[in-house]
């Protein structure tokens, strides 16, 4: 029980619940099931990428050509299914968007492996090539067009509500899709020695490899991995949006990787977890979203979201601080 | 070595065969040329204006193009205009996404002996002349008597602009203001929000605005996807009935929604012949030609231009009328 309450991600859910509250103070109409599912709607597609982004920072390296990967699987599949006059649903979409995410997660490892570059380095270039990509061989129009099979899936509900001032709403289906690969994700982490390499390397590189785990496989999966949730995040979205879009999520990587910062992922590498990053992109939405309901400015907000993450960045830091005094008591060390 | 050699080439080919198709722009001596830079190459509204320019290029024997970055962003965009003036074009169309942050770049230009031509932005200091497909207080005049008609002259509304500091689209909804503040006093006007060009934020600013003002009738939209985002709010909550958005779009863009009615009414212009127009402007003004009231630019809605200066002195030339689309006639806009 006191684990639970000193753990980063306990702090982040009562930064959350606290930020909930002072909003619903001044406005109670955010207290309600459409406001939550609406958050939760908004949170999917970045969640999903975020999960993606987590194993990669766990692993020590950052990574922000996950965007570009969404854009380049989700349009390249849309406009190929379209081409060849698909008319079904959203199942077809994940399954080849997936495959393009698998490829170019794939791709991108191979670089990294064969020259020992540092994930980052390769991820810049990487990034403006498949927007790149897109804009010269695919297509540089937004395409509204959707197959019939697509057309309605934006309000297709699990729950819905009534909402008292504003129709029908509900919870989207696409949250099962999140569950799904949130506990996949869990599991690898916790339970496979894909997972346990993934914190060894963020940990220490060195000792991970002496240690016997096969750094350059684990880069590859952890790639590949991560290529594929952001083309599913890249075709929910432009199934919600009902277009698609070749320059999709572009400018907006680093707000995935502060979210999945602030919980509690180490940037530096060998912390981070499941539970956190989902908070984490809850809070920056919550944080986001306020705004609207207490009234206040763009530019206000912006500033807000830019101070949570530096206290958020700090907490760990602090924390580690104390442990290292602690270090003269045993009766105190957790670790 | 032999395979980290080969590794190096594979990689080579695979990324070296994009750039083998992409092909410089090499400009032959003597040749007069044009650049048109835009918010965004990707938004399908300068696409249909690129066939404009293209079809300029072939009219005067000009090389002609398009530029502009992949999403609106006027730090790029200036750029493009940096490199432009670089290379010593001889002309630059601009239609910038905030007009301020373009008055250094475009007075370089100038002082390069670049002529400068802007479009949508009647407010500009730096310009040998400003293209406007029709007076923009007119315009947006007459988008709120469609708005007010349709809401019955009474209720709450609100207006969505692509960027705080876009000329046009301000200037639109501050003359729709005081329209509705002298003629229609039942109308209640909340707040202008920003879009920044993408139709998510506007999706999800309009469904918080809802739960804070439930009796939220109608939105104006600037940008052409705003009322595609706030479309796609009402017809999911299954309010579109009750609501009315009215807005500058095209159909590519609306077309569903028109259909269904979610999107009351697009009001537009061509972007191709707006393109064309401002090629010939810039055209004549190197040929040493004067721009007179009442000439003819030689394409539809610029056959008797009008000439006014602003407030910075800089002529602002007035192309007549707008394109009111609705679904009984979305056919007629290919675009």
């Amino acid at each position: 029980m006191k684990k639970l309450l000193n753990s980063h991600e306990f702090v982040v859910f009562l930064i959350l619940m606290i930020i909930s509250i002072v909003i619903g103070f001044r406005n109670p109409l955010f207290f309600s099931a459409s406001t939550l599912f609406d958050i939760v709607r908004g949170s999917i597609v970045y969640c999903i990428m975020g999960l993606g982004v987590l194993m990669v920072l766990i692993s020590g390296n950052v990574d922000i050509s996950f965007v570009a990967i969404a854009a380049m699987t989700s349009y390249s599949t849309h406009m190929l299914l379209l081409g060849l006059g698909y008319n079904g649903g959203i199942g077809l979409y994940l399954v080849v968007s997936i495959v393009f995410g698998l490829l170019a997660g794939l791709l991108m490892a191979f670089i990294v492996n064969q020259f020992d570059l540092p994930i980052f380095y390769v991820s810049l270039g990487y990034q403006t090539l498949w927007y790149g990509f897109n804009l010269f061989f695919i297509g540089r129009a937004m395409n509204f067009n959707l197959p019939e099979g697509l057309v309605g899936y934006y309000s297709r509900f699990l729950i819905k509500v009534k909402d008292p001032v504003a129709g029908e709403t509900g919870l989207h289906v696409s949250v099962v899709y999140l569950l799904i690969i949130a506990i996949f994700v869990w599991w690898l982490l916790k339970y496979t020695t894909f997972g346990r390499g993934l914190y060894a390397m963020g940990g220490n590189r060195e000792v991970a490899i002496r240690a016997g785990f096969n750094v350059k496989r684990i880069t590859y999966l952890m790639l590949a991995l991560s290529g594929a949730l952001a083309a599913v995040a890249g075709v929910i979205q432009g199934a919600y949006s009902r277009s698609f879009n070749p320059v999709l999520f572009m400018g907006q990587d680093l707000d995935v990787i502060a979210a999945v910062v602030i919980g509690g992922a180490a940037i530096t590498g060998g912390r981070g977890s499941v539970v956190g990053t989902i908070l984490g992109v809850l809070l920056i939405q919550v944080l986001n979203r306020g705004l609207i309901f207490l009234g206040v400015s763009a530019e206000w907000q912006k500033m807000v979201v830019g101070l949570v993450l530096i206290i958020f960045i700090s907490i760990p830091a602090i924390a580690e601080q104390r442990q290292g005094r602690l270090k003269y008591f045993p009766m105190g060390k957790e670790k | 070595m032999a395979k980290r050699l080969l590794s190096l080439l594979v990689v080579i080919t695979l990324l070296g065969g994009f750039v083998l198709f992409g092909g410089g722009l090499q400009a032959e001596a003597e040749e007069l040329v044009f650049a048109t830079v835009v918010k965004s190459v990707a938004f399908n509204w300068f696409i249909r204006m690129e066939e404009g320019v293209l079809q300029f290029g072939k009219d005067y024997g000009v090389k002609a193009f398009m530029e502009g970055p992949s999403v609106a962003d006027s730090a790029q965009q200036v750029a493009i205009i940096e490199d432009l003036i670089a290379q010593g074009v001889d002309a630059i169309i601009n239609v910038p996404y905030g007009v301020e942050e373009h008055e250094p770049v475009q007075k370089k230009a100038m002082d390069e002996g670049i002529i400068v031509v802007t479009h949508e932005a009647s407010f500009v200091k730096n310009a040998h002349y400003d293209l406007e497909a029709f007076d923009n207080k007119a315009y947006g005049e007459e988008m709120m008597k469609e708005l007010a008609t349709r809401m019955g002259e009474k209720g709450k509304y609100v207006q969505f602009v692509g960027s705080l500091t876009n000329a046009s689209h301000n200037e639109w909804q501050d003359a729709a203001l005081a329209y509705q503040r002298e003629h229609y006093p039942e109308m209640e006007f909340i707040g202008k929000y920003e879009s920044k060009e993408d139709q998510e934020i506007v999706y999800n600013t309009v469904k918080d605005l809802l739960k804070t003002h439930p009796d939220l009738k109608g939105v104006m939209g600037s940008a052409a996807l705003d009322v595609v985002g706030a479309g796609r709010v009402f017809e999911e909550l299954g309010i579109s009935e009750e609501t009315v958005v009215v807005g500058t779009s095209i159909p590519s863009y609306a077309g569903e929604l028109l259909k269904t009615g979610a999107v009351d009414l697009a009001m537009t212009w061509d972007p191709a012949t707006a393109g064309y127009a401002a090629n010939v402007v810039a055209y004549k003004i190197i040929q040493g030609e004067e721009i007179t009231e009442g000439m003819d630019l030689g394409v539809p809605g610029y056959e008797s231009i009008k000439i006014i200066e602003n407030e910075s002195g800089v002529p602002v030339i007035y192309g007549a009328g707008w394109a009111k689309i609705d679904a009984s006639n979305m056919d007629q806009y290919p675009f």
